[in-house]
């Protein structure tokens, strides 16, 4: 707010500070692109890119809200990647995943620098500070990438569906997608992504010998099931669910117990999914039995 | 097919998992099989570790042993035939199912599958090797397979294992032979050896005929490692350290894992109960391993003979530079890069950045921090084109204690107890 509020030099005819609003995608934020340039916004120094769903209205903002344009956000999307190349479309776009509130406006300002220096290797400058936000957040959601790949727990269904809760920080789903498509071709899957409403869906039978299916998008998920997932679950789910508690339980070694070293490495925000955390120490199927 | 008992399963599993923890690789890595098309999973090159147990090691393969029955005595293993411990046998179907059903559920990676020996070496791995051959074949499982060799198994059974599995291994056990010989006189280092060498044989030989011949089998593409036991006999780091060379270069061997001894038996013969586990000891075994396998440290120079014992104290660079300060300090501007890794606080990641950046930028102590060198130990040994205040002490008499005052950080913690037994 301070920021805000600060006093500029502005235009006449500008005297708040520019916001601009889109729809919450990535071609909403890319037609907000095209929007600033069409209207000659983008030396405004105080210019905000904000999504919809997290601005909060203020008196002495002025927000535009900008409509999804698929052809304008498709000529821009055209522009960047010739700028930027594969590697930094990959920055764009994973950073955009990470749903930080001023990531819209962070992307815009590499943009910009991108466009300004069109001969630059402008990802490699790191003395630039919304660079260096920018590969910083992508670190941060690479990281959360791999968290996932390693912590989906897959629940087998009364209808044959291996199906995983997750909540990631970030929103990873569209990055994680390939990594289960090419390992877990024989078996109907889905990961949905509570806190954002949506999930993936791998349905086998429209796979080919040599090529696994394509995903499909889930939304709208029956609350209770997701709620309480064991009401789904097919008959041997529960009994391999203890198979694997007793196995991880067994595994550690009591001497070396190193709880600090343990919560470095399996944070505990990741627990409420993790089928291994949901048993009592003492349970009677850890024990060793004959 | 064989029907499985799911009412003892579980008592099983958590038995025969237990009896393997023991066993340190949990690597999965350096795999690279693909799903062939509808079959179920691929390693990839970096693996994943999907867990991670209350004592902070990762989880990544289903470690068990297929039976923890064992005709052998050996005085530091907790299945050793003497021992009065619950028993138990999986079935190849059982082991095959576990793994299916946990990496159909995103549990795991793959399989790592150890053994106790029952009747003979060759009974004990066939069924091994069965298991492998069935994952692949009628299960069309793409993850990963670790499988221990047994001792005394024949050569063709092994070359059959090699054929499915992703990796093959045998333990070494204790580092000396006269270790081995109190601990475990029914085995010898000579025994133990043999199947690495039959196995590097075929690599070589499958390699070659690759070459040729693309469609020839793929023989244990992840390659081969061993492990070993320390601080359950008298070995010194010194012997510890000039074996694993020995297995790097005559059995050209991915890794060599250090397990440090967890006592649990009671035996005259070994550390009492109760003995704090050497894990300072191990970390340091694993620091010296690294600088023999990245940095191009020969074994004779991370320990020397009048002091056959790493420092618990700092790590075996750091050890190094301060024995050997005659090298530094390092101009980082000029010096080669086996030189530059050389410099304690500097990893090979920043080496290379730094040789890369060196031929824009004069760098100075600001740019090694942002480039991830720990600043703390690094400032004593090298040579900027600024001035560098820090290498006014690297030649007080003093320097070790000075410098390990100034850097002392991790395991000044919660482990200091261990030190007693050194």
């Amino acid at each position: 707010m301070s920021q805000l509020l600060q006093s500029h030099d502005y235009t006449v005819g500008h005297l708040t500070p520019n916001i601009v609003l889109y729809e919450p995608s990535f071609e909403g934020w890319l037609s907000a692109v095209f929007y600033v340039y069409a209207n000659k916004l983008q030396n405004d120094d105080s210019l905000q890119l904000i999504a919809q769903d997290c601005y909060l209205p203020s008196l002495i903002a002025q927000a535009t809200s900008v409509t999804t344009d698929e052809y304008n956000a498709e000529r821009v999307l055209t522009k960047l990647h010739k700028l930027l190349g594969r590697s930094g479309m990959r920055n764009i776009l994973w950073g955009f995943l990470s749903e930080k509130d001023n990531i819209g406006t962070t992307l815009f300002q590499v943009v910009k620098y991108a466009i300004d220096y069109p001969r630059r290797p402008i990802m490699e400058d790191l003395g630039n500070l919304n660079v260096l936000e920018l590969v910083q957040t992508v670190k941060s959601v690479g990281r959360e990438k791999h968290r996932m790949e390693a912590f989906v727990r897959f629940e087998h269904t009364t209808d044959d569906i291996y199906f995983a809760r997750v909540e990631p920080d970030f929103n990873v789903l569209p990055l994680i997608g390939e990594h289960f498509r090419q390992r877990y071709q024989d078996q109907h899957w889905a990961i949905y992504d509570l806190s954002r409403g949506y999930g993936i869906y791998y349905d086998k039978s429209q796979s080919t010998p040599s090529r696994p299916a394509t995903l499909q998008t889930i939304t709208d998920l029956d609350d209770t099931v997701l709620r309480n997932p064991a009401s789904i679950h097919s008959e041997d789910e529960q009994l391999y669910q203890k198979f694997w508690q007793g196995y991880f339980t067994n595994v550690n070694i009591k001497e070396r117990k190193n709880p600090r070293l343990h919560k470095q490495y399996l944070p505990q925000r990741y627990w409420k999914y993790l089928s291994e955390k949901q048993v009592l120490p003492n349970a009677e199927h850890l024990q060793k039995r004959r | 097919m064989a029907t499985i008992n799911y009412e003892r399963l579980q008592g099983k599993l958590n038995i025969l998992a237990d009896a393997a923890k023991y066993d340190v690789s949990c690597s999965s890595s350096a795999g690279t099989r693909k799903n062939q098309g509808g079959g179920l999973g691929d390693a990839s090159a970096t693996g994943i570790c999907h867990s991670y147990t209350e004592d902070g090691r990762c989880v990544s393969l289903l470690k068990i042993l297929l039976t923890n029955h064992c005709i052998y005595d050996c005085a530091y293993c907790t299945s050793r035939k003497s021992n009065d411990t619950p028993r138990a046998a999986f079935s190849v179907e059982e082991v095959v199912d576990l793994t299916m059903q946990f990496y159909r559920r995103n549990y795991i990676e793959g399989l790592f599958l150890s053994s106790g020996i029952f009747k003979s070496g060759d009974y004990t791995m066939e069924r091994l090797v069965e298991v492998a051959k069935i994952l692949r074949t009628r299960e069309r499982f793409n993850g990963y397979i670790h499988l221990k060799t047994i001792p005394g198994a024949s050569k063709e059974l092994l070359l059959e294992a090699g054929l499915y599995a992703d990796r093959l291994s045998v333990n070494i056990e204790i580092p000396t032979k006269s270790g081995l010989a109190l601990l475990a006189p029914e085995k010898s280092h000579d025994e133990l050896k043999a199947p690495m060498e039959t196995v590097k044989t075929e690599i070589i030989t499958i390699k070659e005929s690759r070459k040729t011949h693309k469609k020839a089998p793929k023989f244990v593409p992840a390659g081969q490692t061993s492990q070993m036991i320390v601080g359950a006999s008298n070995e010194t780091d010194l012997q510890v350290i000039q074996l694993s060379s020995h297995f790097y270069k005559q059995y050209d061997l991915k890794r060599v894992y250090y397990s440090g001894y967890v006592p649990m038996l009671s035996d005259s013969r070994l550390p009492a109960i109760g003995t704090p586990v050497p894990m300072i000891r191990e970390n340091r075994l694993y620091q010296a391993d690294w600088l023999m396998r990245f940095y191009g440290f020969g074994a004779h120079e991370i320990v020397e003979p009048d002091s056959p014992f790493l420092d618990l104290d700092c790590d075996p660079k750091l050890a190094w530079a301060i024995r050997h300060r005659e090298h530094f300090p390092i101009n980082i501007q000029t010096a080669t890069y086996e030189m530059i890794v050389r410099i304690p606080g500097i990893g090979t990641k920043t080496a290379k950045k730094i040789v890369k950046a060196r031929k824009f930028n004069q760098l100075t102590l600001y740019h090694l921090k942002k480039m991830g060198a720990a600043v703390n130990r690094a400032k004593y040994f090298i040579a900027t084109t600024g001035k560098n205040e820090h290498l006014a002490h690297l030649t007080r008499y003093n320097f070790r204690q000075y410098v390990l005052a100034q850097t002392q950080t991790k395991y000044k913690d919660q482990r200091n107890g261990q030190l007693a037994l050194f």
